[in-house]
């Protein structure tokens, strides 16, 4: 049986945690050298692999404590997740492709950033896509999809877009 | 030019504008956060095989991170430092809520022992929220070593940030940051210290 130990005064709950707010730069500062340092040791298609395994990472943990949405549609998960962790909302465009999410304030693309070889923000990719299989796996409303960034900030385009496609 | 000492205008612009700061940033969720260090770190252990060299390069991380930073924030903060080590203190204060959301517990300046130094406490670690009982990556006394904490990623920001500023300032320092106490090791708060070693 695990022993009982009094929680230390300082210490927080991941409960307690959905409820705090934290400057988005601190995050952003560190993944650049996160990039940086996965580019050197796995090469291109290795870094994307390894940053999307982060943000799969994340979703998982994520999925235990923010209450998941039953429903059919994948807009309305996708923009529940981005309200409850980056509070801001995207937008959506349907093309014979799949589903684009599009977003003009990405979190990870700060301004300055430059990033030519990776889409940079394929942390959110491995995020979204784990997460949303999770929902299908619990409530089975939503088919199983892929999600992968094919335009982004940081490399020079206007916004970031993230193609969802069904596999 | 760099004032020799804040005055007490100083002190309340430090007071409001870090609130101010605050207020403007963009936010993210502080789950989100602590979730993203934990999975960082553990890409880390994946490349460097176990948790003690995987906390050493990210300090490392968190010294260029934080040369990064202050890049951006050294114009914000010209208005707040003097050329005076204890004055750094209200950097440190504004820093951390400006950054966190969170004010410092207790902050202080100690001449003594030598190197100066200052020594802060906060009330809530929001690094290592939950990961006591986190199955998934065991961080504990043992497993971290005995060089570096889970938290000393930040003490790596700090050091390269506090550096900029005393070069700025133009005095004839370095500055070495180490998270002292971590609720991971069974203290009850975190601590960090900043010594000022005279420059050889």
């Amino acid at each position: 049986m695990e022993k009982w130990t009094r929680p230390a005064q300082g210490e927080l709950s991941r409960m307690e945690l959905i409820d705090m707010k934290v400057h988005n730069t601190l995050f952003t500062t560190f993944y650049v050298q996160i990039v940086s340092l996965m580019k050197e040791k796995y090469g291109v298609e290795g870094a994307k692999e390894a940053l999307r395994q982060i943000g799969q990472g994340c979703a998982v943990s994520w999925y235990k404590y923010v209450q998941p949405l039953k429903t059919r549609s994948i807009k309305r998960i996708i923009n529940y997740i981005i309200d409850n962790s980056f509070y801001y909302a995207v937008v959506f465009k349907e093309s014979q492709e799949g589903l684009s999410l599009l977003d003009k304030n990405c979190p990870i693309c700060w301004e300055g950033v430059l990033e030519k070889d990776i889409p940079y923000c394929c942390i959110i990719d491995g995020f979204l896509e784990r997460y949303l299989l999770i929902n299908q796996e619990e409530f089975g409303l939503i088919p199983k999809v892929e999600v992968r960034a094919i335009k982004s900030k940081a490399t020079g385009d206007r916004y970031c877009e993230h193609l969802i496609t069904r596999i | 030019m760099v004032k020799e000492k804040l005055g007490f205008a100083d002190r309340m612009i430090a007071k409001i504008g870090k609130h101010w700061l605050w207020w403007r940033a963009r936010k993210t969720n502080g789950l989100i956060l602590n979730l993203a260090i934990r999975e960082t770190l553990r890409g880390l252990i994946d490349i460097y095989g176990d948790i003690p060299t995987a906390l050493e390069e990210f300090y490392q991380m968190g010294v260029r991170a934080g040369n990064d930073l202050m890049f951006e924030w050294l114009d914000t903060v010209k208005r707040l430092i003097a050329k005076n080590v204890p004055d750094l203190t209200v950097v440190v204060e504004a820093a951390w809520y400006s950054f966190l959301g969170q004010n410092i517990s207790e902050i202080t300046y100690h001449p003594k022992p030598e190197p100066e130094h200052i020594i802060w406490t906060t009330e809530k670690c929001i690094l290592c929220g939950g990961m006591k009982h986190d199955e998934s990556l065991v961080i504990n006394e043992q497993t971290m070593g005995d060089k570096l904490n889970y938290g000393d990623f930040a003490s790596g920001v700090f050091q390269a940030a506090l550096q900029s500023l005393i070069d700025y300032l133009e005095l004839s320092k370095t500055v070495y940051v180490k998270e002292t106490k971590c609720i991971l090791r069974g203290d009850q708060y975190p601590e960090f210290i900043a010594w000022f070693y005279p420059k050889e």
